[in-house]
């Protein structure tokens, strides 16, 4: 898609939600990995601890706490919401989609709209961009982006390659109206050659769940996985990572008439921690202002962008300085996105926890 | 690139506990360093020196370091 363009809108709040359970890499790992191999994962990975949903709470839970919180500290009227836009790919059921739900327990207006948006990595940042557009609509007042997963739900504990990267939470985000704010600008892309770099094959409709879909197997890595488990393949994820990404960054630069040197910070899908650390030599970015939150969270997935906003930058955005912020998401699909937004004036709520 | 030199890149990449010298001949394979993560680190590595981003599917190929050094071509070592 050509670069997007916004004026006149603005993020005014974030918040997010996070589980109150921490598990530990070195905790976790015991059963699968020697002591010197967890110390090499989590160097490599950047992963020490993360937060995992129990079998009772859902990225909507997560996502409708953070929500409830931004409201009632922006003390929002909630007729003054007319979108609800909630991307996830762990949703509460096959079908309804769970934003239409959220519009009943957030207690929004029925002239919302509400809908689902199935992204993963780069879903906070196309998530983003959905709500800009919404908003963009004159009659339109505000936004609710509500982005969550709970990723250790699909992921096999037996898998070394997931097993122990995933976290859980859930971010809410409201986009509105603000005369001579900043531009923003967006770039959205998709490769669907890679769909097989990270995906579960069984569970949908081209592969229905059964009998065989729920059995472990091992691969010839000895790594143990139904086919209603993630795989993924985490080269040929770098290598499309090292690819796309710095490009897209430094084409959305230049279309803005910008560079590096007036980014406050790089927020980075957090990966892991040795892609963004390669990704920030690259493009010969201080590794200071890269905000890194996989350490206490894992990798979030969708969430990871505005995790790392709220869990990371809430002081420095509060006080209203040097918020110009590069956000990059990249993953499943293959799909990465890229934005130059503005966050001077953004309200963000202190990390919550269920 | 000196091969030396690329040897030395090369080790940096697997970060062998104990230590261990590399030449054209040795199976990487056989190097207990040699994982999925340690893939990564020789991914960066190619891609930072020589400009090329070597995919999964390469990796299937890859026995021997002279192999490694073939598909980043014969062309870029003295």
């Amino acid at each position: 898609m050509p670069i997007l363009t916004y004026s006149n809108l603005t993020i005014e709040g974030i918040a997010a939600c996070v589980p109150k359970s921490v598990v530990t890499t070195n905790e976790s790992a015991k059963d699968l990995l020697s002591e010197k191999e967890i110390s090499k994962v989590i160097k490599a990975t950047g992963v020490e601890e993360r937060r995992v949903a129990d079998a009772d709470t859902c990225a909507s839970d997560l996502c409708f706490k953070a929500a409830e919180k931004l409201l009632q500290e922006m003390n929002i009227d909630r007729n003054t919401i007319d979108v609800l836009i909630f991307v996830s790919q762990t949703p509460d059921y096959r079908i309804p989609a769970t934003s239409i739900l959220l519009q009943k327990r957030l207690g929004l207006s029925k002239n919302v709209a509400a809908f689902d948006v199935n992204l993963g990595c780069s879903g906070y940042v196309y998530g983003l961009s959905m709500a800009y557009n919404y908003a963009l609509q004159p009659n339109v007042r505000r936004v609710l982006l509500l982005v969550g997963d709970t990723a250790t739900k699909f992921v096999s504990d037996k898998d070394r390659t997931t097993g122990l990267l995933f976290g859980d939470g859930g971010t809410a985000t409201l986009v509105g109206k603000k005369e001579q704010h900043p531009i923003s600008y967006f770039s959205l892309n998709s490769d669907g050659a890679g769909e097989d770099a990270l995906k579960i094959e069984s569970g949908g409709y081209r592969n229905p769940s059964s009998l065989d879909s729920l059995k472990e197997v091992a691969d010839e890595d000895g790594n143990v996985k139904t086919a209603e488990q993630l795989y993924m393949n985490g080269a040929e994820v770098f290598n499309f990572t090292i690819r796309e990404v710095p490009n897209d960054i430094l084409t959305l630069l230049e279309y803005a008439e910008q560079d590096l040197t007036q980014v406050d910070y790089l927020v980075f899908h957090q990966a892991n921690r040795f892609i963004f650390n390669y990704l920030a030599k690259k493009l010969k970015y201080p590794k200071e202002q890269i905000p890194v939150s996989i350490d206490k969270f894992g990798n979030t997935t969708s969430l990871s962008v505005g995790l790392t906003i709220v869990n990371n930058l809430r002081e420095i955005i509060n006080k209203g300085e040097n918020c110009r912020l590069l956000l990059s998401g990249f993953g499943i699909g293959l799909s990465w996105a890229t934005a130059l937004v503005d966050l001077k004036g953004a309200y963000v709520s202190e990390l919550a926890e269920i | 690139m000196k091969k030396t030199e690329f040897f030395e890149h090369l080790l940096e990449a697997l970060e062998p506990e104990e230590e261990i010298s590399l030449d054209q001949d040795t199976d990487l394979r056989e190097v207990e360093e040699y994982d999925s993560l340690t893939v990564l680190s020789i991914i960066a590595m190619t891609d930072e020196h020589f400009g090329v981003t070597l995919s999964a599917q390469d990796f299937k190929e890859i026995t021997t370091v002279q192999s490694l050094m073939d598909l980043i071509g014969a062309d870029q070592f003295e």
